[in-house]
């Protein structure tokens, strides 16, 4: 049944397993991957990808307390299940299977540099 | 911040706190860390989450989402408010989304819509414009038109015309108005500098403008003691066009002097743009009335009155009456029988229009009607195409308002675009009209048509009606499916019966309509051939007319005035190219003329003391041959027919059938004038044929002008002159001729029959273009219909005809199975079309000319010519059936 991840989808996935269980809400989420990748997201496509992933069923969510720094409004945590780690392993895997032994040959056509996106700091 | 905040408002729907929350969030650890400029981080990052929250992929999962949900907890009637109104933006949005997907189809319903509704905004637009709009006088609803009226025992009361002695004694007995007018049609020649030009003028007394609430753009109007009695002061007040036309505007041109019959006239000031009451005038001066003026017993004046304060238009017509009746027992002589007749001055302005401009909306409102059914049939296609999908729908279990409410959002994005193009159609189409419109058909006020909010709120709520009207079908349809029927697949061999139905009841709707709205067209283009043909009793065709004052000439003396006369005759019949020569007192394709009351002398069965009112023409000898009408009977007039001979009459055909039924004419005495008083004989000679007069055939008698040359010679004569030549060849000629008889006089209006008729008929000739219009559109649009609805059939009998070719048919069978269905449903369209215009046209029947409003050829020519068109459209589709290959389609299966 499931589709392959997309890479946006995949870092909010690594990001959920980087913050503690109590931390993983949208500000937290957007600021691991930010910092991670280098790029500016928007806190929407932050959740609606994770809203589209809990359709899935490769992630679930609870509402915690509202708090002043959201303007009374509550929090959504998140929080990996275990279809949602399988897949992103599966990914990951599916992804280092193809790419096996080959990366170093792609660095060597672009000259030795690094690719341009995916750097972190 | 502000704007973050107000952007991230918006985002609604479920799971949207935490998102609102996160944008708060996100804003505030921002300014804590003292980021710089963190109000437009906030609102570049609410701008960025907004329209990915309403991407067309997050609406439409959500809405699955919610669907889902649904049909699994809650019975949706249990939907509250907020949700409801979430559905409804949704369904809006997914509308717009599944709309743009298909920019094919929503073209084309969105052209049908904007088509009819364009059309129905246009024709308001007039309507607003003619009808809603206030007239602009002051306090118009106090403004009231006197007639009078003149009854006589066993007869209706018909209006005659009000001689200053009644004017003079209904002013001074009325005390419900607070003021009374009267004014006096003239015709006057402008000289001086630029061209001799004639002009509609106005006798008018001194208060005419005050009673109608009117003020001057520039200068004055008339002071009591310039309209003395018998000696008006050389005053004149113009229209704005005149000044325009004469002046170029200038400010000098208050004070300076005009020339006005011969008479050097200071004009006083200039009247607001579109103000030429009454009779589209351009010219006022002080009428000067008195019992010394000729419209002392003589009349022929309009008189307007004001009401006072605190009276009614019942109250002053009781009044009215009342003075009416002392007058008749004062002065029997001259008011026996005279009554009055009150009508707001609005009525009387709006008399026919209205019905013209009435006629033009529904026949507008037709146009839009087809449109309706048409995407009606366009967007019930369609849904047939996703039954699948409302198959599911309706097994998730989602309610009739759920099922509903996208085909309504879709309905409501194209009717309220096309309600929007409609209105920005009718703003270029106004002006367009109004510089098409003949300004005095549509009143001599009514200069602009413009749009304004009345008409833009006319087109929204066209786009609103159509978008329910048009969605009702579609949505009977999807709400009234069937889950089995619709799983079990689309693939019914004929279509279900139901849906058939409906379809094919929208094509009988369309095609009904289309045949009404053809019927009024083709009889008003009949009328308007007539109108150009010789059905009119005089023949347009190689005539030449011109009009000449002798008495402005300085011909003042009767014998110089008809030695004059004579020479114009014997030297434009002179002229190699001309055929013959006559003239008359007033031209019969311009629609002017008198009247005369007559009775037959000596006939028992016609009642005591009763007249008729005929048409009065005084020709000279040759007139009717120039004119090019027949006589049926007798004889035409002579030289001889003069004061020394006895006085004779040639009657038209419908009065000589009128007075003596079936029987000759001919040596026949009729009497004119008052029957009290009896009146002179005069001996029928001649009878000639109907002239359509007034834009209908009247009763006309013509008397030969030798016989009162007086009466028949003082005002400007028309002369006719028919040519064997090009008409306008001969125009120069004649024009050099009258130059060599007398340089100084004016030739007026040289023009030909044909260029006359064009410009009197503008005002049918307007109404039917835009009738022949709109019978096209409907045409047109009715077309499109069959051929989508006839399309479609053959899309889903595919498989069936698939089977029937391969199993042998032949191309014939096929044409006439696909075929055969749409030509009993066109044909049903047609006979209610044709039932239900023989029901309509009398609503136009009173701008008909010379046809019936049942006229058989007319409805002939429409069946003939809806058959083939429903043939073409149709023929496309079955032509494809034909091509059917065997293989292909039944692969499919």
């Amino acid at each position: 049944m499931s589709k392959s991840l997309g890479e946006f989808e995949q870092a909010i996935l690594f990001a959920l397993l980087e913050l503690a269980e109590d931390d993983a809400y949208g500000v937290r989420i957007r600021e691991v991957i930010e910092d991670r990748t280098g790029r500016t997201i928007s806190s929407g496509a932050v959740y609606t990808a994770l809203d589209r992933m809990e359709d899935r069923g490769l992630v679930e969510s609870t509402l915690g307390e509202p708090t002043a720094i959201r303007g009374g409004r509550r929090k959504r945590m998140y929080r990996l299940r275990p279809e949602g780690a399988e897949t992103l392993l599966r990914s990951v895997r599916h992804f280092q299977q193809i790419s096996a032994g080959l990366l170093p040959r792609l660095e060597a056509r672009l000259g030795g540099g690094a690719p341009a996106t995916g750097t972190g700091s | 911040m502000m704007l973050g905040r107000g952007l991230a408002a918006i985002i609604r729907g479920r799971g949207a706190e935490g998102l609102r929350g996160d944008l708060e969030e996100a804003h505030r650890r921002r300014v804590a860390s003292g980021r710089k400029k963190p109000g437009r981080a906030y609102a570049a990052d609410a701008l960025r989450s907004l329209l990915s929250w309403y991407s067309p992929a997050e609406i439409g999962r959500r809405s699955r989402r919610a669907r889902m949900d649904g049909s699994r907890s809650r019975p949706p009637a249990e939907v509250p408010r907020g949700r409801e109104w979430d559905g409804w933006r949704r369904d809006l949005l997914l509308a717009i989304r599944g709309l743009s997907r298909k920019p094919g189809s929503a073209a084309l319903v969105l052209f049908t819509l904007s088509l009819g509704i364009g059309v129905s905004v246009t024709v308001f637009t007039v309507f607003n414009t003619l009808v809603l709009r206030p007239l602009p006088f002051g306090d118009s609803d106090a403004l009231i038109r006197i007639r009078q009226t003149h009854e006589v025992p066993g007869q209706p009361p018909r209006a005659t015309s009000v001689t200053g002695q009644n004017f003079t004694a209904w002013r001074e007995g009325a005390a419900q108005f607070s003021d009374m007018a009267a004014a006096r049609y003239r015709t006057l020649t402008l000289s001086g500098e630029g061209s001799a030009e004639r002009v509609v003028g106005i006798g008018a007394t001194w208060n005419h403008f005050r009673v109608l609430g009117v003020a001057p753009v520039l200068g004055r109007t008339f002071q009591a003691d310039e309209d003395r009695a018998g000696s008006p002061a050389p005053v004149a007040v113009i229209s704005h066009s005149l000044w325009s036309r004469r002046f170029g505007q200038a400010l000098e041109a208050v004070g300076s002097e005009m020339v006005i019959n011969g008479r050097p006239h200071t004009v006083l000031g200039v009247l607001p743009p579109g103000f030429r009451y009454p009779y589209s005038a351009e010219i006022w001066v002080p009428l000067g009335l008195g019992p010394e003026s000729e419209e002392w017993t003589r009349g022929n004046l309009n008189i307007s009155a004001r009401l006072g304060p605190g009276s009614s238009i019942q109250l002053a017509r009781e009044e009215m009456e009342a003075v009416a009746q002392r007058l008749e027992e004062e002065r029997p002589e001259t008011n026996e029988g005279v009554g009055v007749a009150l009508v707001t001055i609005e009525a009387e302005v709006l008399e026919g229009m209205d019905a013209k401009v009435k006629a033009l909306l529904g026949a507008a409102l037709f146009v839009l009607l087809i449109a309706c059914a048409n995407v009606a049939t366009i967007v019930m296609a369609r849904l047939q195409r996703a039954q699948a999908e409302m198959a599911v729908r309706l097994a998730l279990g989602a309610s009739r308002r759920d099922m509903a409410r996208p085909i309504l959002a879709e309905g409501l994005v194209l009717g309220l675009s096309a309600g929007f193009i409609g209105i920005v159609l009718a703003a270029w189409a106004g002006p367009a009209l109004s510089a098409m419109s003949p300004v005095d058909d549509l009143g001599p006020f009514f200069q602009s048509i413009r749009v304004d909010e009345q008409v833009v709120a006319f087109g929204i709520g066209a786009g609103l009606v159509v978008a329910i009207l048009f969605s009702l079908p579609a949505i009977f349809h999807a709400t009234d499916a069937r889950i089995g029927s619709l799983l079990r697949g689309v693939r019914g061999v004929v279509g279900n019966r139901r849906e058939r139905r409906v379809l094919d009841g929208l094509v009988v709707a369309e095609v009904a309509i289309a045949v009404v709205l053809l019927t009024g067209a083709g009889l008003m283009l009949k009328t308007l051939q007539n109108l150009q043909r010789r059905e009119m009793g005089i023949e347009p065709r190689g005539l030449v007319t011109f009009g000449v004052a002798p008495s402005i000439g300085g011909y003042e003396a009767l014998p110089d005035r008809l030695a004059f006369l004579d020479r114009v005759l014997e030297r434009v019949e002179a002229i190699p190219e001309v055929e013959t020569v006559g003239f008359t007192n007033f031209n019969p394709l311009r629609d002017q003329g008198w009247s005369a009351a007559l009775w037959p002398e000596g006939d028992p069965s016609f009642p005591e003391g009763q007249t008729l009112p005929v048409n009065h023409r005084g020709v000279s000898h040759g007139y009717f041959q120039a004119a090019g009408t027949e006589l049926v009977a007798g004889r035409g007039f002579t030289r001889a027919d003069d004061t020394d001979a006895p006085h004779v009459v040639v009657l038209s055909e419908s009065l000589a059938e009128g007075l003596w039924p079936g029987e000759s004419a001919l040596g026949r005495r009729v009497r004119a004038g008052l029957p009290s008083t009896g009146g002179p004989v005069f001996t029928v000679v001649g009878v000639a044929e109907n002239v359509a007069d007034f834009g209908v055939l009247s009763d006309t008698w013509y008397r030969p002008y030798r016989q009162d040359p007086t009466e028949f010679t003082t005002r400007t004569l028309e002369v006719f002159v028919r040519t064997t030549d090009q008409p306008t060849a001969v125009i120069e000629r004649v024009r050099q001729v009258i130059q060599e008889i007398d340089p100084n006089l004016p030739v007026f209006r040289i023009e030909t029959g044909e260029e006359i008729v064009r410009f009197e008929r503008r005002g049918e000739t307007f109404t039917t273009f835009l009738l022949a219009l709109f019978a096209s559109m409907g045409l047109l649009l009715a077309a499109v219909g069959i051929y989508g609805v006839l399309s479609h059939a053959v899309t889903r009998r595919w498989q069936e005809l698939s089977v029937r070719v391969a199993l042998g048919a032949k191309a014939g069978t096929i044409l006439g199975l696909v075929l055969g269905g749409s030509f009993s449903v066109v044909g049903l369209g047609l006979l209610l079309g044709l039932g239900a215009a023989g029901v309509l046209t009398r609503f136009i029947s009173s701008f008909l000319v010379g046809v019936s409003p049942l006229d058989p050829g007319v409805f002939c020519a429409i069946a003939v010519g809806t058959l083939s068109v429903a043939g073409l459209a149709g023929g496309i589709p079955a032509w494809r059936a034909t091509r059917v290959d065997p293989r292909t389609a039944l692969q499919e299966e």
